[in-house]
């Protein structure tokens, strides 16, 4: 048995065979195999180099009846080329004398011959390099055998391991077969985090180098709680997974029953609980537990999808997609948010070269500086507005410039629609994150010119506390419960009670049931939450009265620490709702 | 045991002694017990490898000597000798 720790970005729990996934075709793990292993290894070599011979066999014979024996000639020089005696020799010396696993020693070999042909300086030994890569894939192929066999092919449930996963492959995973997943790359914010909560499947990032351990196929449990990796469970472990699975479980399904009921405290007030969502997939997740509205949909995935940048219709055609599924309930669209730690690729170049890309180039500094893709995403929402209640909000506004500017810009793609006659919405509520403290400080300013405020909490405890979650040696500072951010939302809130503003949180921690009767007696009457968290915050509600939030909100402005505050905020949680007791 | 017999033949094919050709050979090789040397100048293969057979890059023209040693060893390099005056029935087969 072993454990690996990694950053838990789902929970739940889930155990099944392992399967192993590359980034490339066959990314071959560089890695070892036990001695005692050797002469088991050694017989998978044998038998996959049999298969590949009987796949190649079938090839010659239907490559000569369809187009002619010498088309069938070059299947069974591969054929006599993978028995090579020589070249098996080398193979397996490579496994038995340096303990290489089957895959990387067949590699090894087979790459080392064809750089040896390819450096062989003439045209036609070259192009042997490609039959002998040719036959790489075939190995390959046949020792990784289903583990290597694309998603799209899976019959049984798997727990999927892999170096990392680009947000398209993750998107692509199937709930029906992947009950969970755990990379080595990745932090709390990387795409693939988000995903995996959006896809509601255990799963946990940033574990480090662990694939080496692995062979697939072994049994692992992953603790989506925790961020705990658990390959090869003993006995007594195992057990009390499935009994923490089976619990889980339970919990989902009483969960459920609050599907319809509204969120109202028992004192009769009705908080609107709304889901943050990243895919039109997504909403329903929202629908299904009865969310009153989107109040983040997430924009960048769009940007993301295909590596390069998304057209007019490509975004219409989401927005479309979300609003009509929620009939009539609003839909809040953040536009663009790539921040460094989200962009792959190119760009992430660009941005990484700056020494502080947090503090940099981002969102909608971003968007004002790169002003035809801003617009394009603009001109896409003010048309999607026509078919439902579609709002408009800017992420990382700093200054107020910045906010007239950006809807400036937006007065600008409303004449260019009206010019071209084509359709759209004119009274698009437009609102804004309240994320960075020099908005929270100028809230009042703020909230003059904007129709809503949407606090976003994972930023504004970043920039307020200058702390980086995804650094291990400094994420302790990192609190919601930090007096200094609660007293932030607080005049946030009140600034936009002075100038009749509705105001939301929607960060995370809104969707941290201990935190919602704090915000609840800060003022806040609007949630916008993971919607997997949606029926549990609104058994909260309903057992929570406001005078009570109240008392907990002057109770915690009496506190001048964040551990005082989020400990006191989770045994109070315990008296509203007893069930919750500690695994939440 | 016999042999060492011995033979210089040309390479016919226009492409070289490829994959194909090579393989055909050691298939030849690889069914009896005998052993198969080719020797390209000073460049020698062991006939079983196609490997050691495609490494010694004979192109149209290219003279090459072949040794073969032990039971059989007469008439496996008449078999392999014929290969090379059939040009590999590359042709030929169709």
């Amino acid at each position: 048995m072993m454990i690996k720790q990694g950053i838990p970005v789902s929970p739940g729990v889930a155990i099944g065979p392992a399967f192993i996934m590359g980034n490339e075709d066959y990314r071959i793990p560089q890695r070892f195999v036990r001695i005692d292993d050797v002469e088991k290894e050694l017989q998978r070599l044998d038998a996959a180099i049999e298969q590949v011979c009987f796949e190649l066999g079938e090839h010659e014979e239907l490559a000569s009846d369809r187009l002619g024996k010498q088309y069938g000639a070059i299947f069974a020089a591969h054929q006599q080329l993978i028995q090579d005696p020589k070249m098996i020799s080398e193979i397996r010396e490579l496994i038995q004398d340096k303990c290489f696993s089957p895959e990387y020693a067949t590699s090894k070999v087979l790459e080392q011959y064809a750089k040896l042909f390819q450096s062989l300086g003439n045209q036609y030994f070259a192009e042997r390099s490609a039959d002998i890569v040719d036959l790489q894939h075939r190995m390959l192929k046949h020792l990784l055998g289903e583990r290597r066999e694309d998603l799209s092919n899976l019959t049984e449930p798997v727990l999927i391991l892999a170096n990392n996963l680009t947000p398209s492959e993750t998107a692509n995973l199937d709930k029906k077969h992947v009950l969970g997943f755990v990379t080595e790359a990745g932090g709390r914010t990387s795409h693939t985090a988000i995903l995996a909560g959006a896809l509601e499947i255990p799963a946990i990032v940033g574990v480090g180098e662990f694939l080496s351990n692995v062979s697939g196929g072994e049994m692992i449990i992953i603790d989506g709680y925790h961020g705990e990796l658990i390959i090869d469970p003993d006995e007594a472990v195992l057990e009390r997974f499935t009994a923490s699975r089976q619990r889980h479980f339970e919990e989902q399904e009483r969960l459920k029953t609050y599907a319809d009921l509204v969120p109202e405290t028992r004192d009769g007030e009705r908080i609107t609980l709304m889901g943050n969502i990243e895919f039109p997939q997504e909403v329903e997740h929202c629908v299904e537990r009865g969310a009153d509205g989107v109040g983040l949909y997430r924009t960048e995935f769009l940007y993301l999808q295909e590596g390069k940048e998304p057209t007019e219709q490509v975004h219409y055609e989401a927005y479309c997609e979300v609003v009509q599924s929620m009939q009539g309930r609003p839909v809040v669209i953040r536009t663009l948010d790539l921040g460094a730690d989200k962009i792959p690729g190119a760009l992430e170049k660009v941005l990484l070269q700056n020494s502080n890309p947090m503090l940099g180039l981002r969102s909608i500094r971003l968007s004002l500086q790169n002003q035809p893709l801003f617009k394009t995403q603009l001109r896409a929402i003010l048309r999607a507005a026509m078919l439902g209640d579609i709002r408009i909000m800017f992420p990382l506004v700093s200054t107020l410039r910045e906010l007239r500017q950006a809807r400036m810009l937006l007065s600008d793609v409303m004449e260019d629609l009206e010019d071209e006659g084509i359709e759209f919405r004119r009274d698009v509520p437009v609102g804004m994150m309240v994320e960075v403290p020099s908005a929270a400080i100028l809230a009042e300013e703020f909230a003059r010119e904007v129709d809503f405020f949407s606090i976003g909490t994972n930023d504004l405890i970043q920039y307020t506390l200058a702390v980086d979650r995804a650094d291990p040696s400094v994420a302790n500072l990192y609190s919601a419960g930090d007096p200094a951010v609660i007293r932030l939302i607080q005049q946030v809130v009140q600034a936009a009670h002075r100038e009749n503003k509705p105001v939301t949180v929607c960060g995370q921690m809104s969707s941290e049931p201990r935190f919602l009767p704090l915000l609840i007696g800060l003022g806040i009457r609007q949630v916008s939450v993971t919607p997997a968290m949606i029926p549990e915050l609104k058994e909260v509600i309903r057992n929570l009265d406001v005078k009570h939030a109240n008392e907990i909100s002057s109770h915690v402005s009496g506190l001048d620490s964040a551990r005082d505050v989020e400990n006191y905020l989770r045994g109070e949680l315990h008296k509203i709702c007893p069930a919750y007791a500690v695994d939440f | 045991m016999s042999g060492p017999y011995r033979q210089n033949v040309k390479v016919k094919n226009e492409q070289g002694m490829h994959m194909i050709p090579c393989s055909r050979i050691a298939q030849l090789v690889r069914e009896t017990s005998c052993q198969v040397q080719i020797f390209r100048d000073d460049q020698v293969a062991d006939a079983r490898n196609i490997l050691d057979l495609l490494m010694l890059k004979a192109e149209v023209g290219t003279s090459l000597v072949i040794e073969s040693e032990g039971e059989g060893a007469e008439s496996i390099l008449a078999q392999i000798v014929k290969l090379f005056d059939d040009d590999f029935e590359i042709l030929s087969e169709n």
